[in-house]
């Protein structure tokens, strides 16, 4: 298991090493320092997750204002992160229901049964896809995300930038670990293809690669 | 182990997800297979050049300061005044004092009695022994519910039991008792929600409406729960501001 993560929930992590007792809450500075440190991966989890900055400068508000709020939940010891992203998720997951923004439809019976190797990219290519400097590229990766199903973008989006583990992403979306696993596995592909069509477009207008 | 196990296991391998034992039989795979071993590289590098892409986000900090400005407690220092100063007639700080002293009084006496049906159904919770069960039992989804919330709040739960709540005919409501930051609590869900108003101070419990009052040596404090359509009053033998917390704090974690 990777060890960076952990596997193990956040409340039964050990204790602080700052000696603060884990039943004294954060204080303000505390958990400013902690939230500030975790800037670029929370506006760019709520960026596509809202898909609009100013959106998304709204859920992060919005988060950021219940995890101050419920700061007395969170114990020392446990993983600030994980706890942050499943308020974040929370977050947007009200704001869905009180602006009505239905999750994008998404049929697991059709995608989740597919054979994977149906879908495995051409190796050669994929190789070239972290040498791909172009300066679109990260736009097209970011839309890439974006048009992925609300099923697959938010597990993906709390691994990939939440740097959750697939427990803590089970636990926080109330889904089986297995379902995690094969829902970041489709992300991924789904990523792959789009990329690489994109990778040989550029290749044959004489692009980056 | 074949092609499709391989395939069906990359992702998890890579992000250190596998069992030990399937871990190690996905190394041994790959160390006589180059071609499986370039994937993986390949894959990694993938993963480093999306994240990389995706996290390119010049704003980011300043968004965060903002929103974490924005959610700080006002300060109230004192700014210096520039420009004129408006004086106003003697006679009109007295004359709007009067005006909103009669105002509070003609509301005061329009609102409902404190004593209405909830608030006494409250009372009357309060009063169930311990051990009463509720006859859902743990398969009752609010109770579960409410277990999983007051659990990661930390309180310790009492035994659910269903009380009658009595601001209408028929109306039921469950009651938890618990024990939580040094209050003893007891929380009734209400399916009536007629008598919100009879919670004579309307406040905001952080992102939800809510009603928060006091009497009979009580505190009391509810909010309408958007999931289950329920009212959730609870009530405590401590100052209104800590009911009302308390409540904010449940209201949190049941989102």
């Amino acid at each position: 298991m990777r060890d960076d993560r952990g596997s193990t929930p956040p409340d039964d992590d050990a204790r602080s090493d700052d000696g603060s007792s884990e039943a004294e809450p954060l204080s303000r500075d505390e958990f400013e320092r902690m939230t500030v440190a975790l800037a670029q991966p929370l506006r760019a989890t709520a960026m596509r997750l809202a898909r609009r900055p100013a959106d998304a400068d709204d859920l992060v508000q919005d988060a950021l204002h219940r995890a101050w709020r419920s700061v007395g939940t969170f114990r020392r010891g446990s993983r600030f992160q994980a706890w942050i992203f499943r308020i974040l998720h929370n977050a947007f997951l009200n704001r869905m229901r009180h602006e009505s923004m239905a999750p994008a439809a998404a049929d697991p019976a059709t995608i989740d049964v597919a054979a994977p190797e149906t879908l495995v990219p051409d190796l050669r290519s994929l190789g070239e896809l972290p040498a791909l400097a172009d300066r679109h590229f990260d736009d097209r990766v970011k839309r890439a995300v974006e048009d992925l199903s609300e099923t697959y973008r938010v597990p993906f989006l709390l691994f990939a930038l939440g740097d959750l583990s697939y427990e803590e992403i089970s636990r926080t979306l109330g889904i089986p670990l297995g379902t995690v696993m094969s829902r970041l596995h489709r992300a991924r592909i789904h990523l792959r293809e789009r990329l690489l069509e994109y990778a040989r477009a550029e290749r044959v207008a004489g692009g980056g690669l | 182990m074949d092609e499709r196990t391989f395939e069906r296991k990359l992702f998890a391998w890579i992000d250190g997800e596998l069992p030990r034992a399937e871990a190690v039989e996905m190394e041994l795979w790959c160390l006589t297979r180059p071609e499986a071993r370039a994937r993986v590289d390949a894959e990694r590098a993938a993963d480093a050049r999306i994240r990389a892409a995706l996290l390119a986000d010049p704003a980011a900090r300043e968004s965060v300061e903002k929103a974490l400005a924005a959610s700080r407690p006002v300060a109230t220092a004192a700014t210096p005044r520039t420009g004129r100063v408006l004086r106003l007639p003697r006679w009109l700080p007295v004359s709007a004092a009067a005006a909103v002293l009669v105002a509070f009084g003609m509301w005061f006496a329009c609102v409902p009695p404190f004593e209405c049906g909830v608030v006494l159904a409250i009372e009357k919770a309060a009063e169930v022994a311990e051990a009463a069960e509720c006859t859902d039992g743990e398969g009752c989804p609010l109770t579960a519910r409410m277990r999983a919330a007051a659990g990661s709040l930390g309180a310790e739960m009492g035994n659910p039991a269903r009380v009658p709540v009595e601001c209408c005919p028929g109306c039921t409501g469950t009651a938890y008792k618990f024990r939580w930051k040094g209050a003893d609590l007891m929380c009734v869900w209400s399916p009536c929600l007629a008598c919100d108003p009879s919670f004579r101070r309307s406040r905001d419990l952080g992102g939800t409406h809510g009603w928060a009052a006091n009497g009979n040596g009580k505190s009391f404090a509810a909010f309408r729960d958007p999931t289950t359509g329920l009212l959730c009053s609870l009530v405590g033998t401590c100052p209104e501001d800590t009911v009302t917390s308390l409540a904010t704090d449940l209201w949190a974690a049941l989102q």
